[in-house]
């Protein structure tokens, strides 16, 4: 029976990762101010309940939607700092002419590294589970929703990663190369946000002509997956005349398409980025 | 076994290594030698595919590098001349995890790893972790890294820069165990007393070209006429000394501060064994070599020529 290998590369970032006292340090911070929103939402919200105005499914489906974007913010943050280390912390730590000259292509190192930072990701969502197992006491949520909520953060975080390691495959330093995948990441989450929103208050009726197009690469944008009738609103109330109300075709098909593809695009670059004998660094 | 053609490369305008040839036979040790910044590391790491040249070729093994890089890495191991650790991890990992990466199982590595360890002196240093390994232990450890998918070929950038004596001569006892192995090894250094004793063969490089290349005693030879042989007597010194002076080809004999012979010599190379030979029947000698001191006056003579070389990149 053939044994399951796993990339070289990612066994030995795990390990490193989990060796040391930051990844305790950083899942702990993460829950402790996950629960601790969580919980000033749920004492804000649980008097409505108490009241009559809201029964507790409601609330449970309220405090999901709310971990959830606050996750999803979380995750949208995390990842160019667990990222924007991947190839130039290599450099910076002398050990990338030791990678570069074995048998990993540099498609393998960029997967590698990427796959590395994503499981960081994936356990802050793996920890985060009790707080969802609150909700699911209250009800209202089901764990489909949960799964898609998870899958959809997934992608997210896939795509934000593929920026951050081409910022680190192009950039000689570190800071360098985080202040990049911020300042994109800041850039497509909510600057194209604000861009749109205003274009649709100057330009009116032809507004939603230039600002969905403007959001067609926004990680946030995927929330529409999970939540496809409160996003729908929220985008028709910023957004007037939101052109997937009737359609099969959703929103956030079209930006899993366009993120995937700049995705590709991005890594295909990072690659080009490692691979030694193509270019010179820069910063 | 390696052969390098008409080598070039370019920094913009700047030209680290220009036109550069030379071939290394297998199991021989070569040594590079040149000033800062005379294209040493520029040379090694395009032979270690870490670099795309400007113009020309290395072949390894008939095959040039550029045609096959995934062959070329399984043939070469390459320690660079500054290089860092896996901190975090333990000395048996560190290797597993660049064994795997070089194309071997883990099984395997695992088979090899007390052997490896045993060869660069790290075998009770198995559990340890790499940053709590000194400078000298993390080099040996870096050639362990080298070695850790069985490489044919060595390439060795300044490896015993920063170590102290004893550690470069335990560095110095493992390369030569390495070549008694059957590994062809190129190696820089600055260190030139010690390549003399540790290289078959050598190439000086300074301004990025070549100055010389070949077998050590060749290349004293061409430049000065005459070869430096050091000659350890057992007693009757001065009396060797009068011989040596009596003999054809000897225009100096001296006695050095360690109490040896040096004979300046010149000649072909089985005149030189002719009196050797002379020499053992009629003295009780431990040992001629060519002495360490002229590749030293070699380098410098060459290098004081061309001028000072540009920074190396």
């Amino acid at each position: 029976m053939p044994s399951l290998r796993i990339n070289p590369l990612l066994a030995k970032e795990l390990r490193i990762r989990m060796r040391t006292w930051r990844t305790f340090a950083m899942v702990s911070l993460y829950l402790l101010g996950l629960g601790g929103f969580a919980l000033l939402f749920f004492s804000a919200m649980f008097s409505t309940v108490r009241m009559g105005y809201d029964s507790l499914s409601e609330l449970g489906r309220a405090m999901f939607a709310f971990l959830a974007f606050l996750q999803s913010g979380l995750v949208i943050f995390s990842v160019p700092a667990l990222l924007g280390n991947a190839v130039s912390g290599e450099r910076e730590r002398q050990t990338f002419d030791l990678l570069a000259c074995t048998q990993l292509t540099p498609w393998g190192i960029v997967l590698g590294k990427l796959a590395a930072g994503l499981s960081a990701v994936v356990l802050l969502m793996v920890a985060s589970l009790p707080l969802y197992g609150f909700v699911f006491l209250m009800g209202g949520v089901s764990p489909a929703e949960l799964a898609t909520l998870f899958l959809a953060q997934l992608c997210t975080a896939f795509f934000v990663g593929c920026w951050s390691v081409m910022f680190s495959a192009l950039f000689r330093r570190t800071i360098t190369a985080i202040i990049a995948s911020y300042a994109l990441t800041g850039f497509l989450t909510g600057g194209t946000l604000i861009l749109a929103i205003l274009l649709s208050e100057i330009f009116y009726q032809s507004g939603t002509v230039l600002s969905y197009p403007l959001l067609i690469l926004n990680p946030a944008a995927l929330l529409e997956w999970v939540f496809p009738e409160e996003a729908g609103a929220a985008l028709e109330f910023f957004l007037p005349h939101y052109p997937f109300v009737n359609s099969p075709v959703k929103f956030w098909h079209l930006v899993f398409l366009a993120s995937s593809a700049f995705a590709f695009l991005c890594l295909r670059i990072a690659a080009r980025g490692v691979n030694p004998l193509i270019g010179k660094r820069k910063g | 076994m390696i052969k390098v053609s008409n080598l070039t490369k370019y920094y913009g305008n700047f030209a680290a290594v220009r036109d550069l040839s030379f071939v290394v036979s297998q199991g021989s040790i070569y040594g590079f030698v040149g000033p800062n910044g005379a294209g040493k590391t520029t040379t090694l790491r395009i032979m270690a595919t870490l670099l795309a040249p400007t113009a020309g070729e290395v072949e390894i093994g008939g095959v040039p590098v550029s045609r096959d890089l995934r062959r070329t890495r399984r043939l070469l191991g390459y320690m660079p001349d500054f290089f860092g650790v896996y901190d975090d991890l333990r000395v048996d990992e560190y290797l597993e995890f660049y064994g795997e990466v070089s194309g071997r199982t883990l099984a395997e590595v695992r088979r090899d790893i007390p052997g490896l360890l045993e060869l660069v002196g790290l075998a009770d240093k198995k559990d340890s972790y790499v940053n709590n390994l000194s400078r000298g232990m993390k080099q040996r450890l870096c050639l362990a890294r080298a070695l850790v998918h069985r490489p044919e070929v060595l390439i060795l950038d300044e490896p015993a820069s920063g170590l102290d004596p004893r550690a470069r001569v335990e560095f110095r006892n493992i390369i030569k165990e390495l070549q008694r192995m059957g590994k062809t090894i190129i190696i820089s250094s600055h260190i030139l007393a010690e390549l003399a004793q540790l290289c078959t063969h050598v190439g000086i490089i300074n301004q990025g070209v070549l100055a010389l290349s070949g077998p050590v005693s060749d290349v004293l030879a061409r430049v000065r006429g005459e070869v430096i042989i050091e000659i350890a007597v057992a007693d009757r010194l001065e009396e060797a000394r009068l011989w040596l002076l009596e003999q054809q080809g000897v225009r100096e004999a001296t006695v050095t501060n360690s109490g040896h012979l040096e004979a300046v010599f010149s000649g072909d190379r089985e005149t030189q064994a002719r009196l050797l030979r002379e020499m053992a029947n009629r003295f009780t000698l431990f040992s001629f070599s060519p002495s360490s001191g002229n590749l030293e006056q070699i380098f410098m003579e060459i290098t004081e020529v061309n001028g000072n070389a540009e920074p190396e990149n």
